[in-house]
């Protein structure tokens, strides 16, 4: 059917984007160790402040950059890696159900843990980021700015999770099997 | 008893969820969610969690190293460059069938050190071995066992990421955690060799395997690039001349240039590895947003106080302290994974054995070192024992129907074993973890 596979290539676009980040995270480790052997502080100096960089690229830019990177290569995949199914699951009893059953676990499952989950982690997390955006937070050791961007990373991924497991439920409700 | 209510009731909920087979991760967070509004807690405490969640796993730049181990491991792996070093080493040891025991492992060690997970290495070696360790004569439990037990030391000798993330909530440096791990490898590789040799004793001895042996020179090709990169990145992070998110991106490059060196590499690769990298460590963060959850709210509703008395009822002498503790890791390594407990439990079991006098001399990091190294050999015996040891299902994974799985459950009891007698040696002399 077409969603199914419109969302499955949605996933495999954002994981191979994802891949892209991560080896740009590596190139970053490397570039910062090897700034910091040669001594090469700042990188770029900028004459005024400039959007997300601040007034230069300096170590700690690339430091900055490398968790940045990094929270988004744990958060945002998240939804993604939930539709193939790749979440850890306990299953030496599960792997045993009938299709049916297993079908009865996830959909309870998603009523008793995971909506009580998003119900309070989504708001929580949608203020924090907010929280950081009124108040202009940047960074507190001449990184980067616009702390609030990242912070939007934690309602934006969990947000993500939040749909795959609608997308899941409906699946379960029409009676497939979760893949 | 009814002070404990709510924590007892909180661990039954997530045993039930996760035997259920429902998402870990979902079911420690739903639990978290659920026990705040059944709990005396106030909604907003949830806020508390986002911003700890932010700042102790998001932002923590010590767990940058983390995916950059996996990617380091899974450029190996992906390239062909693990495969090759293995058949350079069975071709270099493997003429008799001792020396076909002892070269499973050495490259076990080898791929434990490339790596910090152990599904890889474990699938790798099975795959790879399984068929040379059964021509070489040894019985199938015996193989399928030095396979899984070879493949599990990914989980303890460095630069595993058990050792990155026990370090942090140990408040130990994880530099020093992973020079404690190295003679506690070393032991465990001795025990093992020797158990191996052992069993080889009445085997006959082949005829010199007729692929061309070709000697030390042919090993060096085959595996010195692989272990001068080991070498230099544990070697720059125990040495102090990098941090370990410092050697973990410089070794996760090193790893592509050694793919450059054996004509091995391309994007395809690099991207294939990339992407099952995004995916396993986006899989241990929720695991780790979860069990943030969960601890906060464990130890909202009192589930700290819970054990820490459940553990007064044992008395004060510090050895039976230390036994109950690590006999009830043992058990709930049966069904919960190595992150769960090293987040949610140890916590609350550092500080009591902070406090104790072991009579060894052993006090503040070094203490905490010790019993970090102890849980570690403690967890990765866990991912060996049946029924639902993690390495076993990774070896019928991989050999399918060549082995059964009750010949896997009776080649594993010995080296549980010499797992059980590693950890009873480790207790008794602490200078194999401080010594190095």
């Amino acid at each position: 059917m077409p969603l199914e596979a419109g969302m499955r290539s949605l996933g495999q676009a954002m994981l191979n984007a994802l891949a892209v980040l991560l080896i740009a995270l590596m190139l970053c480790v490397v570039l910062q160790v090897a700034c910091s052997f040669f001594d090469i502080n700042p990188l770029i100096s900028f004459g005024q402040s400039v959007m997300f960089l601040g007034k230069g690229i300096t170590l700690n830019s690339l430091l900055d950059l490398q968790w940045h990177l990094f929270a988004l290569i744990c958060l945002v995949p998240s939804g993604a890696v939930l539709i193939r199914d790749g979440h850890v699951r306990v299953d030496f009893i599960y792997a045993q159900l009938r299709p049916g059953t297993r079908r009865g676990i996830d959909g309870a499952g998603h009523v008793i843990f995971a909506l009580p989950f998003f119900v309070m982690s989504l708001p929580a997390a949608w203020d924090f980021a907010m929280r950081a955006y009124r108040s202009g937070e940047g960074s507190r050791n001449g990184g980067l700015d616009d702390l609030w961007l990242i912070k939007l990373v934690l309602p934006f991924g969990l947000g993500l999770l939040a749909l795959a497991i609608l997308w899941e439920a409906g699946r379960l409700i029409r009676g497939q099997r979760a893949s | 008893m009814s002070e404990f209510a709510l924590p007892l009731a909180m661990a039954a909920l997530t045993m039930l969820g996760i035997i259920s087979g429902y998402r870990v991760a979902l079911v420690l967070a739903g639990t978290a969610a659920l026990f705040i509004l059944v709990s005396d807690l106030p909604v907003a405490f949830f806020k508390l969690i986002i911003s700890r969640i932010y700042a102790n796993v998001l932002s923590n730049w010590l767990f940058v190293a983390i995916p950059m181990f996996i990617f380091m491991g899974l450029i190996l792996e992906k390239s062909g460059v693990a495969e090759r070093s293995l058949k350079g080493a069975q071709r270099a040891l493997g003429g008799s069938p001792a020396g076909m025991g002892i070269s499973v492992l050495v490259v076990g060690l080898l791929l434990a050190a490339s790596s910090g997970v152990v599904g890889a290495s474990v699938v790798l070696l099975a795959l790879l071995a399984l068929p040379r360790m059964q021509e070489a004569g040894f019985d199938t439990p015996t193989s399928a066992g030095l396979i899984a037990a070879s493949g599990t030391m990914a989980i303890l000798v460095p630069p595993s990421v058990m050792l990155i993330v026990l370090g942090d909530q140990l408040q130990t440096s994880v530099p020093a955690m992973f020079a404690g791990a190295i003679g506690p490898g070393l032991l465990l590789v001795a025990l093992y060799g020797a158990y191996v040799l052992w069993r080889a004793r009445k085997l006959p001895r082949q005829a010199a395997a007729q692929d061309g042996r070709g000697g030390i020179a042919a090993l060096l090709v085959d595996v010195a690039p692989l272990l001068v990169l080991i070498i230099c990145v544990l070697g720059s992070i125990i040495g102090g001349l990098a941090t370990p998110t410092e050697a973990s991106g410089l070794g996760a490059f090193g790893a592509v240039i050694v793919t450059l060196i054996y004509r091995r590499f391309s994007i395809a690769m690099l991207m294939d590895a990339a992407r099952d990298t995004v995916t396993t460590t986006s899989m241990v963060a929720l695991v780790i947003i979860g069990a943030t959850c969960f601890a906060a709210v464990f130890r909202g509703v009192g589930g700290d106080e819970m054990i820490q008395s459940g553990l007064g009822q044992f008395g004060t002498s510090p050895w039976v302290v230390m036994g109950v503790i690590m006999a009830s890791i043992f058990l709930l390594g049966f069904f919960l994974d190595w992150l769960e407990i090293t987040l949610i439990l140890i916590p609350i079991f550092a500080p009591v054995i902070a406090a104790l006098d072991f009579g060894n001399g052993l006090v503040g990091e070094d203490l905490m070192i010790w019993f970090g190294i102890l849980v570690a050999v403690n967890l990765q015996t866990s991912f060996l024992t049946p029924p639902f040891g993690f390495a076993l299902f990774y070896v019928r994974g991989a050999v399918g129907d060549r082995v059964s799985t009750g010949q896997i459950y009776r080649g594993v009891l010995p080296f549980i074993g010499l797992q059980l007698l590693a950890m009873g040696l480790l207790m008794a002399l602490p200078a194999i973890v401080i010594g190095f």
